[in-house]
């Protein structure tokens, strides 16, 4: 581990590293636990997370920051649930990973503007907290840090088509939970 | 380029998620309460934080280079010691790897697969100190415990293999059970010159064996780099992969092979 303090660039880095470890890494454990029930693997992917971050910092405000904070979170959920699919007997291949669904977004009309304009957003956050975690994830880089394709990618350990052909997916699936929501309001 | 409308609310759910997550969290005291990191992580963070916190002489960067330079001259050391031992000390010598691999015994890999264990199917146990045991999967052995110990290997054949430590092993699939295709058998040895991997197979059809890696220290070795295996019926094959074996923190060594693609996790674990 002391080997992460050499990944970063600037003695103020690796003071924020080292403040943000202190500062999470017993919440990181938690939630990491919570989708892993072990304890030993959930240290396992809390240090895979602080490697990740070492490569992100530059999307780290501070040790305190709502926003840091849920970059941390969601980083380890992401570490976790890769420990989690590298234990399956049958690792998850998502028919979404296939670049053609790349194409087929290109030429799909997206109505998901209008369906979310006039929906509050406890009632998106209970949409979104029902999708596939692969699916929740691409969103939160994309969306809630607004990280680059290529960013994203890189941390999901994607494609940038692939990660595209993943957010279009995301989208016509919240669109459909969102028009089940509507329907039972009617 | 401005947000789109689904954009913006799907930010804004997002934070009305993570937010009410984060408030269904128990108090960081409880949390830290519940679960102590290991020792070892501890020490490894605590030493990268003092590390940081250490003042450096304005325009000085910590002095990695010079840590590095003084853990090769260590590990040189060692290395010319240890290799000086080998020469001086003939018995001392690895033996060849011809030599250790045990001949493939139907009666020891049948007791196996009918879940008996017999001094025939282990020699891990009967001979601690003789080294090396075997790994035997078949779907007969119902479950990975039956599979655990050296299928056909005789002490007397053990005694040839390099001690480089006592090693009992089994073959699991990820659900924890020993199920490969009626007639395969999968045996594993780690020996001085790396994890040594048998095929036997009698299923009446070619199969195909690729060496994945060692379990948890990835990258696993690129698509064109992976060693493998093809074994037609009736015969059987071995697989040598050079690999320095770290054990993982609970002793135990993993590493991860396909056969006709599926994965299994390859355990061995030292004897007790």
């Amino acid at each position: 581990m002391i080997t992460l303090l050499m990944l970063l660039d600037s003695e103020e880095e690796r003071a924020l590293f080292t403040a943000l470890y202190e500062r999470y890494r017993h919440f990181l454990w938690y939630i990491a636990n919570g989708i892993l029930h072990d304890e030993s693997l959930a240290e396992d992917a809390v240090q895979e997370a602080f490697l990740t971050l070492t490569r992100h910092m530059d999307q780290v405000e501070g040790a305190d920051s709502t926003r840091t904070r849920n970059f941390c979170a969601a980083i380890t959920r992401t570490r976790a649930l890769d420990i989690l699919r590298s234990r399956s007997r049958h690792p998850q291949v998502s028919l979404d990973d296939n670049p053609e669904v790349y194409e087929e977004a290109q030429q799909a009309p997206d109505v998901l503007d209008e369906v979310l304009e006039r929906l509050d957003g406890a009632r998106i956050a209970d949409a979104l907290a029902a999708l596939p975690d692969h699916y929740r994830e691409v969103f939160t880089y994309r969306y809630l840090f607004e990280m680059s394709e290529k960013e994203t990618a890189e941390i999901l350990g994607l494609s940038e088509k692939n990660v595209n052909a993943r957010l279009f997916r995301a989208r016509k699936k919240l669109q459909e939970a969102l028009r089940d929501v509507r329907e039972e309001e009617r | 380029m401005g947000k789109t409308v689904s954009e913006k609310k799907i930010q804004n759910g997002l934070q009305v998620l993570f937010d009410r997550e984060w408030r269904e969290l128990p108090p960081e005291g409880v949390i830290a309460q519940e679960h102590t990191f290991s020792d070892a992580f501890l020490a490894s963070m605590r030493q990268m934080s003092r590390a940081a916190e250490t003042p450096q002489p304005a325009g000085k960067r910590i002095p990695w280079k010079r840590y590095v330079s003084r853990f090769a001259a260590a590990a040189a050391v060692v290395l010319v010691v240890g290799l000086g031992a080998r020469i001086l000390l003939p018995g001392m010598a690895p033996k060849s790897m011809d030599n250790a691999v045990p001949a493939y015994s139907e009666a020891g890999a049948q007791e196996v697969r009918s879940g008996e264990m017999t001094e025939n199917a282990y020699s891990g146990g009967a001979e601690p100190h003789r080294g090396t045991a075997a790994g035997v999967l078949s779907q007969e052995a119902g479950n990975a415990s039956a599979g655990t110990g050296a299928a056909g290997v005789t002490p007397a054949e053990a005694e040839t293999v390099p001690a480089v430590g006592d090693k009992t092993a089994a073959v699991r699939d990820y659900a924890g059970e020993s199920a490969v295709a009626d007639g395969l058998t999968v045996r594993v040895r780690l020996t001085g010159a790396g994890l040594q991997l048998t095929v036997i197979n009698q299923t009446g059809k070619a199969v195909t064996a690729v060496y994945e890696g060692l379990a948890g220290n990835l990258p696993a070795p690129a698509p064109g780099e992976r060693p493998e295996l093809t074994v037609e019926s009736g015969t059987e094959s071995t697989l040598v992969v050079e690999e320095t074996m770290p054990a993982n923190d609970a002793g135990v060594y993993e590493a991860v092979v396909q056969i006709d693609g599926t994965e299994y996790r390859v355990e061995l674990t030292p004897a007790s």
